[in-house]
């Protein structure tokens, strides 16, 4: 039985981490600590699997879900209780072995997917191009690091937002000595005619073909959409939401001081949301889609995992 | 008129003396004014009352603890700045992989080890978000690890000369070293930790048993690790800082431990200050470590010398002395009664004006020759009922307050209540211990 106030710190651990992380890093470090916690398990035989459930129930419980974590973790339940269909009197160290090996084939399958993506964004930067940031996408940064592989000479504008994730972007560009510039976020109109492209990370994709992402990045798409300057969000399929989204989510914090005497409530959001439709491309490891090709792919994934929802009891989320 | 309402008061000066203390003490206990304030009006009142004079006042001021003090918050200020105290959390909670039971005995001891160098509130300071922060991150309650650690600051901080202030109160006023202090209290300190560790253990079992049949929360204290190492890897360290600033301590702490240069604590202390802020000079301004040197305190420190020899001046003491050499003529019988009342009123009275008080009590007796057996073991049985007591309430040390306030405000409230029905016996046990041993030595 897991109790509330467990997923309660399990969900904001998995918030802080993948804010300081990113999804996919985030995704890597959570399978390798699953492997970690199965290698120094000592329970007895019988209850491993029982375990392996509690593991999905608890992902399942924490609010918002990370969508490529849940599917990381239901792939591995399944294939783990179709090995012991098949190897019922497997020994407990031997159910061990078999699961920290599936959690790897997971974890390796995902890190393809990744390498299929940046393949695909291979052509997307070309000479001359001054690129838009926003967010630390460890996608976006392997694109940018392949674009530079690739000898391709191009410039990046980063859209200064919050301290803490600015200077993640900022320690990777100096890092790998990418040419750019810092702007404020609510300035960009002052330089909008420079911007060539813009690239936004993406958390996932919901039912309502509506793109999450990190706070703020919603209004900096839309005002690209209007200024006709390409937008483009990399993600891939595994990361796709499918299951039925909530209309509106909201944490409220608790009273914001600003002064000695003035305080108010403060509304806080874990993420930003915003339509497909204002995206240009998507760059994923199916390919470079329109929002409309998207949107379809997307709709056929939600329809054939309906048997995958109705088994794993997945309803209503907040993505 | 001045002149008459001097001499009115003039026979008086003795009570206006323990007034103007006890206002001072009230100001500590109940916080309807800040002490360095109180102290100051009562000065400023006695001065004018011409119960002192500044000539007296200066003289008043034991230099030694001052500068002491002084030092070793220039050298903690520098240590925090070059994030050593941060790199030694991380390594050692990377040491525990996670487990909740060797997280807590690991805290615990880091806690008593860093009490006995640092202040009980620096240490304190430095350890409870992170507390907090690894354990609510592993789905632990934070409250067993907290409770913990306040009881063993105060324990630790019995050790030193400068793990309490209480102690170096003590040790400038006989001249006792570093050696000295742990010579003489490492068996009832040791002792103390483990009948207490033993016993927290027990008590909390079931909050931090080892969580190897639990795959989830074996888990979340994987990713909770990797979480806290790839925060500590986004902080900017300087390792040139950190491995000058690590030498530097290091040495400095030598030199208190092993006098190697024959001087003065103080003055090896102040130098060491000083050497940090050489050591430091290429990497943070001196003005930015002096805007954090607790300046309040080393006030309160001057106030409190300035209080204590107005009451030593007037004789306010003599009754103290006179009912304490009165009734006690071993060594033994005066370290248990002065060990026990003040570890008893430590719980509730801030220890420092206490000590402070008995040291010009206790040093007319112990130098008159008629307290027989091991007369020095006073000085550090009134050290264990300084410190120790401090564990009886959440009121007893400004550590334990920190503790409280701190956790509050990252949501865990530990109350007055929850916590003395922990700490006041664990006082009392203490003490027992330190009794057996008082037995034995004094």
């Amino acid at each position: 039985m897991i109790s509330p106030s467990f997923i309660d710190s399990t969900s904001l651990l998995f918030r802080e981490t993948e804010q300081i992380s990113g999804t996919r890093d985030f995704c890597f470090m959570a399978m390798d600590s699953f492997k970690k916690s199965v290698h120094d398990f000592s329970g007895k035989k019988g209850s491993l699997e029982n375990e392996v459930l509690d593991m999905v129930k608890l992902v399942k419980s924490t609010s918002p879900r990370i969508s490529l974590l849940m599917f990381m973790i239901f792939k591995i339940s399944e294939e783990f209780s179709q090995y012991l269909l098949v190897s019922p009197q497997a020994s407990i160290s031997d159910q061990k072995n078999k699961l920290e090996e599936i959690i790897e084939e997971v974890k390796n399958a995902r890190k393809k997917s990744s390498e299929k993506l940046i393949k695909f964004s291979k052509d997307v930067i070309e000479n001359g191009d001054v690129i838009l940031l926003h967010d630390a996408s460890h996608s976006i940064f392997d694109i940018l690091c392949q674009a530079k592989t690739d000898k391709k000479q191009f410039s990046i504008l980063l859209a200064e937002r919050e301290k803490k994730k600015n200077l993640i972007i900022i320690r990777f560009l100096i890092k790998h000595n990418f040419s750019f510039q810092v702007v404020p976020e609510y300035l960009l109109s002052q330089v909008k005619a420079t911007i060539t492209k813009s690239m936004f990370g993406a958390v996932t994709i919901n039912s309502l073909h509506e793109v999450i992402s990190d706070a703020g990045t919603g209004s900096i798409v839309s005002q690209m959409k209007e200024w006709k300057i390409p937008v483009y969000v990399p993600i891939t399929n595994d990361k796709f939401s499918l299951w039925e989204a909530k209309e509106h989510h909201t944490y409220k914090t608790k009273k914001h001081k600003i002064s000695e005497d003035i305080e108010y409530d403060k509304l806080s959001f874990s993420h930003d949301r915003y339509p497909t439709n204002l995206v240009t491309y998507f760059i994923t490891n199916k390919g470079i889609l329109s929002a409309d090709e998207l949107n379809k792919k997307y709709d056929s994934y939600y329809k054939e995992c309906s048997f995958w929802r109705k088994k794993n009891k997945i309803s209503e989320t907040d993505n | 008129m001045l002149y008459d309402l001097l001499s009115a008061i003039a026979p008086f000066q003795n009570i206006i003396a323990i007034v103007f203390f006890v206002f001072v003490v009230g100001a500590m206990i109940f916080e309807f004014m800040d002490k360095v304030l109180a102290m100051s009006i009562s000065i400023c009142i006695m001065m004018i009352l011409q119960i002192v004079n500044p000539t007296e006042l200066v003289e008043m001021i034991d230099f030694n603890t001052i500068f002491l003090l002084l030092g070793m918050m220039i050298v903690v200020e520098i240590t925090k700045e070059s994030r050593l105290l941060s790199w030694m959390n991380i390594k050692i909670v990377q040491t525990t992989k996670g487990d909740p039971l060797i997280l807590f005995i690991l805290f615990t001891l880091t806690t008593f080890t860093l009490s006995t160098f640092l202040s009980n509130a620096t240490t304190m300071m430095v350890l409870v978000p992170l507390t907090i922060g690894i354990t609510k991150g592993m789905g632990l309650d934070p409250k067993p690890y907290l409770l913990s650690e306040i009881v063993f600051s105060d324990i630790g901080g019995a050790l030193t000369l400068i793990g309490d202030p209480t102690n170096i109160l003590i040790g400038s006023a006989n001249n006792f070293s570093f050696s000295d202090f742990i010579q003489n209290l490492w068996i009832p300190i040791f002792s103390i930790s483990l009948v207490m560790l033993c016993l927290l253990i027990w008590k909390y079992w079931s909050r931090v048993k080892p969580i190897h049949k639990s795959i989830s929360k074996l888990f979340i204290n994987s990713l909770s690790l990797r979480k806290i190492e790839e925060e500590f890897n986004h902080q900017k360290i300087d390792k040139t800082f950190l491995i000058s600033t690590s030498i530097t301590l290091t040495f400095v702490i030598l030199a208190l431990i092993f006098d190697i240069f024959n001087l003065p604590l103080a003055y090896i202390a102040f130098f060491g200050g000083v050497a940090m802020l050489l050591v430091a000079r290429k990497f943070t301004h001196p003005h930015v470590v002096f805007n954090k040197i607790d300046w309040h305190m080393l006030l309160f420190f001057v106030g409190l010398f300035i209080h204590i020899g107005i009451l030593e001046k007037v004789g306010a003491l003599h009754p103290i002395t006179n009912i304490l050499s009165g009734n006690f003529t071993s060594a033994f019988e005066l370290s248990m009664i002065i060990m026990w009342v003040v570890g008893l009123l430590s719980g509730f009275v801030e220890n420092i004006p206490l000590v402070a008080m008995m040291i010009p009590v206790l040093q007319p007796i112990l130098e008159s020759g008629t307290i027989t057996g091991n007369t020095e073991m006073v000085w550090y049985a009134l050290s264990l009922g300084a410190c120790l007591g401090g564990n009886g309430s959440l009121i007893g040390s400004s550590a334990n307050m920190i503790v409280a306030q701190t956790a509050e405000k990252m949501g865990v409230k530990i109350t007055f209540w929850e916590y003395f029905k922990l700490g006041y016996p664990i006082t009392v046990l203490s003490l027992f211990i330190s009794s057996l041993y008082l037995y034995f030595v004094a």
